[in-house]
């Protein structure tokens, strides 16, 4: 049979998952190696129940990739130039509400999902291209907290690039 | 098992809130020094699972599957990748520890993605809805390190966290932020940083990896990654970008900043601002005195702790920087009397001057000090036990904007270091005479603070810190005539008693200003009479604590902002 751990969650559901799946956090792998028999629920307070069935979900479908493709997605994010360049599966996956989307990564991040977190910054990013920063602000809603001696000063460096 | 510690360390020390206690605890059965670096880090994040705050640099983080953090697996490291330098610095890379921005992957060239720094990461998950704004600042980075040059320049003007995730990015630099310009900075954090990691990552590095040496108190458009000589010139692209510094703070930089590194800064930010220099004493009196003159603008400088700095030194800083307000020369004791016997010069820009410390200043010096900087706000003379009460009436007479004071340890002939520099000399009386009254007579006592109150009608914040001279007597000439009073420290002043409380309490009732009183470290105020005030019907004592009353106000207080003019 599959070896499997219990995740405990924020507000304290349990999920049971395969090892290999719950191994793709980082986190919970370097957990799991400190503690090989550990039979407790892990729990997983930074995140709630809808936020970590997602990740469940991603983790699931993503379980039996090479994990030198993670590496790959880390350290080679190639740039700009493949940012939009999204898997199918995983386009739908992170079709979800703002909130999610920043739920999501910030699990992602807690947990050292590398894959996940790259998958939701590339979204983020895509939502910014080619926008002015008062878009940026507005799509994003960012109270704009400079001070106008600092907007100075920012729209001089500009000038300074736009020279160059 | 490093958990099962923990608890038990959190149950012995019954102070669950209180990490330091729990980490003395725990330190003792946890090697933590020859843990390798992530796993240490690693532990911190589970430590601090329940307060959702950690510090995980980015290249501890991505090297779990390593043995540790070594020099080669960082930022410019052969595993992870380098920055994408922008902008005219971009050449200078190779052979200087900054790889090539392209390399060949697999046959084919690959634009490789922008090096994110270590940045100090704050789970916020406490949040009810989550926002863009609960993001790390490093996952922002992340997001930047997907968008193109254009894209990355707008994110930096979006806000400021997203400047300071972007800035990096844009420059090509693996800066590092500094860690304390985060009030909620968990301090034990601070205290593991530079217990564990900072000390063996310093003696780990060769020269270029003191750039990642995190500066606490770099400010905002002027974070500087450490600078060595060369480094300065090179990695940073100075002479690109130091057009734009305002503000450079090298405090500690002590081990590698020579005069190099300030010639450099000096030559290509000639806007400067603010310069920090505190504990630099690697630098040359000479050196800062030909380099001030290339900043006019320099509004602060702060040379604390700065042994080399000389009488010389200081008057070219007042002549060269017309437009100076602040001058700290804490603990200088290279400072003399004949700095002053020049001509009368008055310096009308000085509005803030810190002589803490200096024990080569006498009464002549003090006296010559008072009359050149008649626009004076703030003054420190703390830890100058041959300070009497004429040279502090003296400066309040020629310097009636005063608005903060401090004679923290002032005063006393029992200072330590009056013994070090011998003794009664400093004071001026008769050995014998010193020997019968404890304290000088010519200390400050209440009669002075009298005067001071009633001289100073614009006094917000007076320190009192140690001064045994005082009694009850000077807290009520307080209370009676300071009534722009905001902040009041009387620690370890033993003739001061829960009487003194009272007269503090009608002060408040009756101005309403003092937000903060600073007790402790005196026999004659108890918990007990604190309590005992604090439980009267008296709503001016009611919530004060032993120490800080109003936490905010007196950051506010305190904070360099209330004290520019």
């Amino acid at each position: 049979a599959m070896e499997t751990v219990t995740l405990k969650s924020g507000d304290e559901k349990l999920f049971q998952v395969p090892r290999n799946v719950a191994s793709k956090s980082a986190l919970i792998s370097s957990m799991l190696e400190t503690a090989p028999n550990e039979t407790e629920p892990i729990p997983v307070k930074n995140v709630q129940s809808p936020v970590l069935e997602k990740i469940i979900e991603y983790c699931t479908k993503h379980a039996n990739d090479d994990p030198e493709d993670d590496e790959d997605s880390d350290d080679e994010m190639d740039g700009p130039l493949r940012s939009t360049d999204i898997d199918p599966w995983d386009l739908k996956f992170i079709d979800v509400g703002m909130e999610m989307l920043y739920e999501i990564i910030m699990a992602a991040n807690y947990l050292d999902i590398k894959p996940l977190l790259n998958l939701g910054c590339k979204t983020v990013a895509n939502m910014i291209k080619g926008k002015t920063p008062d878009e940026i602000r507005s799509r994003f809603n960012i109270p704009n907290d400079f001070t106008p001696e600092e907007e100075e000063q920012i729209k001089k460096e500009n000038e300074w690039a736009e020279d160059r | 098992m490093l958990t099962l510690l923990t608890n038990w360390a959190v149950g012995v020390t019954g102070l669950p809130d209180d990490w330091e206690q729990v980490f003395k605890v725990l330190a003792v059965y946890v090697p933590f020094e020859r843990l390798p670096l992530f796993r240490l880090l690693r532990f911190l994040l589970q430590l601090w699972n329940e307060e959702y705050t950690a510090l995980v640099p980015v290249w501890a983080a991505g090297d779990l599957s390593g043995g540790g953090w070594s020099p080669d697996d960082a930022p410019g490291g052969k595993r992870s990748p380098s920055g994408r330098p922008v902008g005219p610095g971009a050449g200078v890379g190779e052979g200087y520890g900054w790889p090539s921005p392209v390399r060949s992957v697999r046959g084919k060239k690959e634009r490789l993605p922008p090096q994110v720094g270590p940045y100090r990461t704050t789970y916020r998950f406490h949040r009810a809805t989550a926002t863009i704004q609960t993001l790390p600042t490093e996952v922002i980075a992340r997001v930047v390190g997907y968008l193109d040059d254009k894209d990355q320049r707008t994110t930096a003007q979006v806000c400021r966290q997203w400047r300071q995730a972007a800035l990096p990015i844009i420059w090509g630099l693996p800066l590092v932020y500094p860690l304390i310009q985060y009030p909620s900075t968990n301090l034990l954090l601070l205290h593991m940083l530079y217990r564990w990691m900072l000390p063996p990552t310093v003696l780990r590095l060769s020269r270029r990896w003191l750039r990642y040496f995190p500066l606490p108190g770099a400010r905002f458009l002027a974070d500087v990654p450490v600078l060595d000589e060369v480094g300065l010139l090179r990695a940073w692209a100075l002479p690109q970008y130091g057009i734009h510094v305002r503000q450079v703070d090298l405090t500690h930089g002590h081990q590698w900043l020579a005069d190099g590194a300030l010639e450099a800064i000096t030559r290509h930010c000639p806007g400067l601002q603010y310069l920090n220099l505190s504990g630099c004493h690697r630098i040359s009196a000479n050196t800062l005195q030909h380099c001030l003159p290339r900043l006019p603008n320099l509004q602060t400088l702060l040379l604390n702790y700065c042994l080399w700095v000389d009488t010389a030194a200081v008057r070219a800083a007042l002549t060269s920087c017309p437009r100076l307000q602040t001058l700290a020369l804490a603990h200088v004791t290279q400072i003399k009397d004949e700095l002053w016997s020049t001509p009368l010069v008055r310096y009308p820009s000085l509005r803030r001057l810190k002589i803490a410390g200096c024990l080569g200043l006498t009464s002549t010096g003090l006296a010559q000090l008072a009359v050149r900087f008649p626009e004076l706000r703030w003054l420190d003379l703390s830890h100058l036990p041959s300070l009497t009460r004429h040279d502090l009436l003296r400066f309040i007479r020629h310097c009636p904007q005063l608005e903060r004071i401090s004679l923290a340890h002032s005063g006393s002939r029992h200072h330590p270091a009056v013994d070090q520099l011998g003794g009664g000399e400093l004071t001026g009386i008769p050995p014998a005479v010193a020997a019968l009254l404890s304290f000088s007579p010519e200390s400050v006592n209440d009669q002075t603070i009298y005067e001071l109150v009633v001289q100073c009608p614009r006094l917000q914040s007076l320190d009192l810190n140690y001064v045994h001279t005082i009694s009850n007597t000077a807290i009520r000439h307080i209370s009676e005539h300071c009534h722009t009073l905001l902040s009041l420290s009387i620690v370890g002043c033993v003739n001061v008693d829960h009487h003194a409380l009272a007269h503090l309490a009608r002060l408040r009732q009756r101005a309403g200003r003092l937000v903060c009183v600073t007790l402790g470290d005196s026999p004659a105020i108890t918990e007990e009479s604190i309590n005992q005030l604090a439980n009267t019907p008296d709503h001016a004592i009611r919530g004060w604590q032993r120490s800080i009353i109003d936490e905010q106000l007196f950051n506010h207080l305190a904070s360099d902002a209330f004290w520019t003019p």
